[in-house]
């Protein structure tokens, strides 16, 4: 089961930097999702993996063998990398059975007749499409056709399987089932996933690593719980989370090395924290989780509800904190808070994060309002 | 046409063989071929079925070497010796179109629905032709010069000489343009092209009947593809879709001789129209509506409702939205509506040459009078007056607008 390493990676469309120096270390096994929002690069950095597209500049090595590289002019053929592609349209072939589908990746490799029937089969099984065999591509749901494309890719044992949004096409309920079910084929196969998507829900919970980039940089390459607890930077922190981070700005003025207080308007507060806060605070963002704005009965700041929204299961409140801030806030449970009720919140300790000037993170930390 | 099936082909379709590894061989044979077959075969039909209603190559052609087709027939019976045989043939050759037709609709409506499979098509992939590229661009230069430049050439020599065949200095002459009598080199003192009254009668009749029809093929295209696309997916709107097609499908002269049989006598309140000019702008409306109507239904399908509701929401009425909104957004393909049927008929022989009588000859049935007169100088002459207006009218039209012709059939 091999890594896939891409070093410095560049991908230019005439004077447009669709890809900019990218660094990835995708180890053996893992289950990474590029993560973005539309037109950041992850169809291109995908498709220079399977080497559809060629980089500008830069190296590719899938199982510690350079694939590509702009400086040795090395440019291995896609089918000698050993990878499968599953497309957001699914491709398959419109003049062929699902059978057929299935078998000709097999057929190319001079498989036997008899180890070809043995594997379309198995992979029909695996992929719940046993009804269909004889069935032409234009004859299924949109479900069933991806789980055709799914298997077409299976077929031939790739090590690494990369997946360019292949549920987008595919209604909500159907998209869930499909998730649970690449989870599990990632662990049957054992071999490396690269997926992309656009919706830090499914890179959330499909990945072990998520790499998240903004027009062509990478902005955060870590596990899921990290890029939700620990964002390098806003983008991140505002990209991932539903609802969103509230992030607020102040202006900070250093007390000691683990301490400081805030200005907004004439809101104050004390954030302390663990680590050593930056030396020059000046204009500072602070961010804390929907989840992280607990409500209270006293010692909390006092703010207005402007909306609520309770869906069963969770609620989400609207507030609004003086005359300039909203925040979004997620309990557990429905209660119901008419608008304009006024309420406290406090946010929960070690929770709340701080951003330097440049938007980077800085430390995590507790406030107090005073 | 099938450069556009390969170019909207799904390049994904390919990359997925290409990532399992299929040979170059195997993948012409097992995915580009069959994936683009229908399409091609489909192109195939039409235009057999097209060569097979033509009229006018094989009656330049053919006349010399007594190569007759079935239109020849038909034009020699209707326009005398045997009309009710005429009607016979007319009626043959609508079976065979429609049964082109019919078996064009079975290729393509086959269980290997060959649209619904892609989303969207995405990347398109060039081919990189590395060395081969000049000389295959040279090679296509070269079949481009000899298919649409040498013809004119020829056409412009070949109104030039006395004798036909002589092609020395002196042998040239501009007399079939400008002379005043050329009684001596051909015939009945015809006066040179340029001063001849029969050729600017000719030249203003196809004018205004290009025009016309243009306008009224036009407007009734646009507004046809418009309710067609609007009323998309009720019964009635698959219907008119059909039977909007169909004239396209006629052959024209068998379409002709439809309107003969129709309009040659007196009915009820409809006085007889052979010879008058209305029949002949009639025909070629009905003729032509196709071709606008196709441009139409493209340019609606590319608009989005939206655009059209979100004006309607706010109170514009119908025939506001149509001239401030829908035309001015596809202004090109709403142009090419009436470019089409202007240059087709322009260029129209076999629909009209039944129904036109001296009187009302246009440029194209004038053209037929002097070949089959057998005077070669005047009929290339002519056939080259044709072609200048049309690509004149082509690139005025182009220049203006930046419509062309080749984006409405494109669509
Ligand atoms: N073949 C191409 N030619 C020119 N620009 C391209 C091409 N493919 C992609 N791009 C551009 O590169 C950027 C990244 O594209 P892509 O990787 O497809 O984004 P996404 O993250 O949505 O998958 C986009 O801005 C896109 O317009
Ligand atoms: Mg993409």
């Amino acid at each position: 089961m091999p890594r896939i390493e891409l070093r410095n990676i560049t991908k230019k469309f005439g004077d447009f930097v669709a890809v900019d120096n990218l660094t990835l270390d995708i180890k053996d096994g893992d289950f990474i999702t590029l993560l973005g929002p539309s037109g950041c690069g992850k169809t291109t950095t995908l498709r220079q993996i399977a080497g559809l597209e060629m980089p500008t500049s830069g190296e590719i090595l899938i199982d510690g063998k350079v694939v590509f590289s702009s400086d040795k002019s090395i440019d291995v053929a896609p089918k000698d990398r050993g990878v499968g592609f599953l497309f957001q349209n699914y491709a398959l072939w419109p003049h062929m059975t699902v059978y057929r589908n299935i078998a000709f990746g097999l057929e190319n490799l001079k498989w036997k007749k008899d180890d070809i029937d043995r594997r379309v089969k198995e992979l029909l099984k695996l992929l719940k499409i046993e009804e269909f065999p004889d069935r032409y591509p234009a004859e299924l749901s949109g479900g069933q056709q991806q789980r055709v494309a799914i298997a077409r890719t299976l077929a031939t044992n790739p090590r690494v399987l990369l997946m360019d949004e292949p549920l987008s096409n595919l209604d909500a309920k159907l998209r869930m089932e499909m998730r649970a079910e690449l989870k599990r084929l990632h662990h049957e196969t054992g071999a490396t996933f690269v997926y992309v998507t656009h919706d830090q829900l499914e890179a959330m919970t499909l990945a072990t690593k998520i790499c998240l980039l903004d027009r062509g940089y990478l902005q955060q390459y870590d596990p899921p719980l990290t890029v939700y607890n620990r964002p390098r930077n806003t983008f991140v922190a505002d990209f991932v989370g539903n609802p969103t981070m509230n992030l607020i700005s102040f202006s900070g003025e250093r007390k000691d090395d683990h301490s400081c207080i805030l200005h907004h308007k004439d809101m104050r507060l004390q954030f302390t924290s663990q680590d050593v806060l930056p030396e020059d605070l000046g204009k500072v963002t602070i961010g804390v989780r929907p989840e992280n704005v607990l409500v209270t009965e006293n010692g909390g700041i006092k703010v207005k509800v402007d909306t609520s929204l309770p869906s069963g299961m969770e609620t989400i409140l609207n507030l609004r904190l003086g005359d300039d801030v909203m925040l979004s806030c997620v309990m557990i449970g429905s209660v119901d808070y008419p608008s304009d009720s006024e309420i406290e919140v406090v946010f929960k300790d070690v929770q709340v994060l701080m951003f330097d000037g440049e938007g980077n993170f800085a430390a995590p930390g507790s406030v107090k309002f005073i | 046409m099938i450069g556009g099936i390969l170019r909207n082909a799904d390049a994904n379709l390919e990359e997925a063989a290409q990532l399992l590894g299929t040979t170059r061989r195997r993948m012409l044979f097992k995915i580009t071929i069959p994936m683009i077959m229908p399409a091609v075969l489909s192109t195939f039909l039409l235009v057999f079925s097209s060569a097979m209603s033509s009229f006018a190559v094989p009656s330049f052609l053919g006349l010399p070497v007594r190569y007759q087709v079935l239109t020849m027939q038909l034009y020699r019976t209707m326009d005398g010796v045997a009309p009710g045989q005429g009607f016979a043939m007319a009626l043959i050759m609508i079976l065979i179109s429609v049964g082109i037709l019919a078996f064009n609709q079975r290729v393509i409506g086959t269980r290997k629905n060959y649209t619904t499979v892609t989303g969207k098509s995405s990347q398109i992939a060039l081919v990189n032709l590395k060395r081969g590229r000049t000389p295959i661009s040279c090679i296509l230069v070269f079949l481009i010069i000899m298919v649409s430049l040498f013809p004119l050439v020829t056409f412009a020599l070949e109104s030039l000489i006395k004798v036909p065949g002589d092609y020395s200095l002196s042998n040239l002459t501009l007399s079939f343009w400008i002379g005043r009598d050329n009684g001596a080199v051909i015939t009945s003192g015809e006066p040179g092209l340029l001063l001849n009254p029969a050729l600017w009668k000719a030249l203003w009749n196809s004018i205004k009947l290009s025009v016309t029809c243009a306008l009224s093929a036009g407007t009734l295209g646009f507004l046809v593809g418009y309710g067609i696309v609007r009323g998309k997916g009720t019964r009635i709107s698959k219907i008119v879709d059909s039977l909007a097609f169909f004239p396209y499908l006629m052959p024209a002269m068998a379409f002709s001789a439809i309107y003969l049989s129709m309009f040659s006598v007196r009915r009820f309140l409809i006085p007889s129209l052979y010879g008058t000019f209305f029949i002949l702008a009639l025909i070629g409306t009905v003729k032509y509506m196709p071709f606008a109507s196709r441009s139409g239904i493209n340019s609606m399908m590319q608009l989005s409702n939206q655009i059209e509701e979100a004006g309607e929401i706010i109170g514009i009425g119908w025939f506001k939205r149509m001239t401030r909104l829908v035309i001015p957004i596809q202004k090109s393909s709403f142009v090419s509506g009436y470019l089409l049927p202007f240059i087709s008929c322009m260029r129209e022989l076999s629909l009209f040459v039944l129904l036109c009588t001296p009187q009302n000859r246009v440029l194209t049935t004038l053209l037929y009078y002097y070949n089959e007169k057998g005077w070669s100088q005047y009929s290339n002459g002519l056939n080259l007056l044709i072609v200048i207006i049309v690509i004149f009218v082509n690139w005025l039209v182009n220049k203006t607008t930046g419509a062309s012709i080749d984006k409405g059939i494109g669509g």
